[in-house]
């Protein structure tokens, strides 16, 4: 089990912000560091009944239970499925926890907001209501989320059904 | 619904297996563990038993126990794979995280408990009832 601490602050200067970046199949994502609170390996993720199929279930971890959240079927991405995954990234988000997949984990760098860039127009309307901007890097284009906002389109999905 | 909290005090818990899953439920909520053709009385309102396993969206599975819930209209037969009877310390129940509760609709999961590191999921049978009439048009107001 890998275990980070959490960061108080996640900008380390004005015109910084400290980002976690990770990758899920064949999208890249940034998290802001502060709610990523602990990557673990090796847990079995057990369905729930009546649950949308972006909630592929809950594991257990230290005595609590915690929703997995599958962004490739959330944002109804296209392509494949990953089939790599073998982390889960545990996010504490206004006072839920919860887990994603990833497959590899980037790191966690200081991005320059000036390197911050509107979403492209050609993402699902869903991603792109979910992300506070996209970034240029190494790995490829990153799409930088707002977990807030994505809870909050959680909900309002499951109250619409 | 049962909170967990109150669930907790009700141990034991009937632990079965449906659709190739582990669930949970009270065993203080049910009348009768039968086999896997019980039938409801002729004249009851509800004229079948219920596959869980269909009911949850989950492959049909052996079908060869029914946990039998007492109703007002008569009893109700939820059709599982098997059963073990277990203790559960009030320690190792573990409540719906609130996130989870917003994502599930209908909830039908009271709370969680762990066996060997697998989360196996309390259901309240009744409001899977309510559900099952909902969703099949049958009346048990």
């Amino acid at each position: 089990m890998e275990t980070r601490q959490p960061q108080a602050s996640p900008p380390t200067d004005a015109a910084s912000v400290s980002l976690f970046l990770f990758r899920d199949g064949q999208e890249a994502y940034a998290l802001g560091s502060a709610a990523v609170v602990e990557v673990i390996t090796g847990s079995t993720v057990t369905p729930v009944p009546f649950t949308p199929d972006w909630m592929e279930g809950v594991i257990s971890v230290r005595g609590k239970v915690l929703p997995v959240l599958d962004l490739f079927r959330y944002f109804q991405l296209p392509g494949d499925a990953p089939t790599q995954r073998s982390r889960l990234l545990l996010l504490a988000v206004e006072g839920n926890l919860f887990a994603l997949w990833s497959d590899k984990i980037l790191g966690v760098e200081d991005i320059a907001e000036a390197k911050f860039e509107v979403p492209m127009d050609t993402l699902t309307p869903l991603l792109r209501e979910c992300m506070l901007a996209q970034l240029r890097h190494d790995d490829g284009l990153i799409f930088y989320l707002d977990l807030p906002k994505l809870l909050e389109k959680t909900r309002q999905q499951v109250l619409k059904k | 619904m049962t909170s967990p909290a109150s669930a907790a005090s009700q141990s034991p818990l009937l632990v079965f297996s449906a659709g190739g899953l582990p669930f949970a439920v009270e065993a203080a909520a049910i009348a009768q563990v039968a086999g896997g053709d019980w039938q409801p009385a002729a004249n009851a309102r509800l004229t079948q038993s219920i596959d869980l396993a269909a009911l949850l969206g989950l492959p049909q599975g052996e079908r060869k126990r029914t946990l039998v819930l007492p109703t007002p209209q008569g009893p109700c037969g939820f059709q599982v794979d098997s059963i073990s009877r277990q203790e559960v310390s009030l320690k190792t129940w573990l409540p719906v995280p609130s996130l989870l509760a917003d994502w599930a609709k209908p909830l039908v999961v009271i709370g969680f408990v762990l066996e060997n590191e697998q989360v196996i999921s309390v259901l309240n049978l009744a409001d899977l009832m309510a559900h099952w009439a909902d969703k099949t048009g049958r009346n048990h107001s």
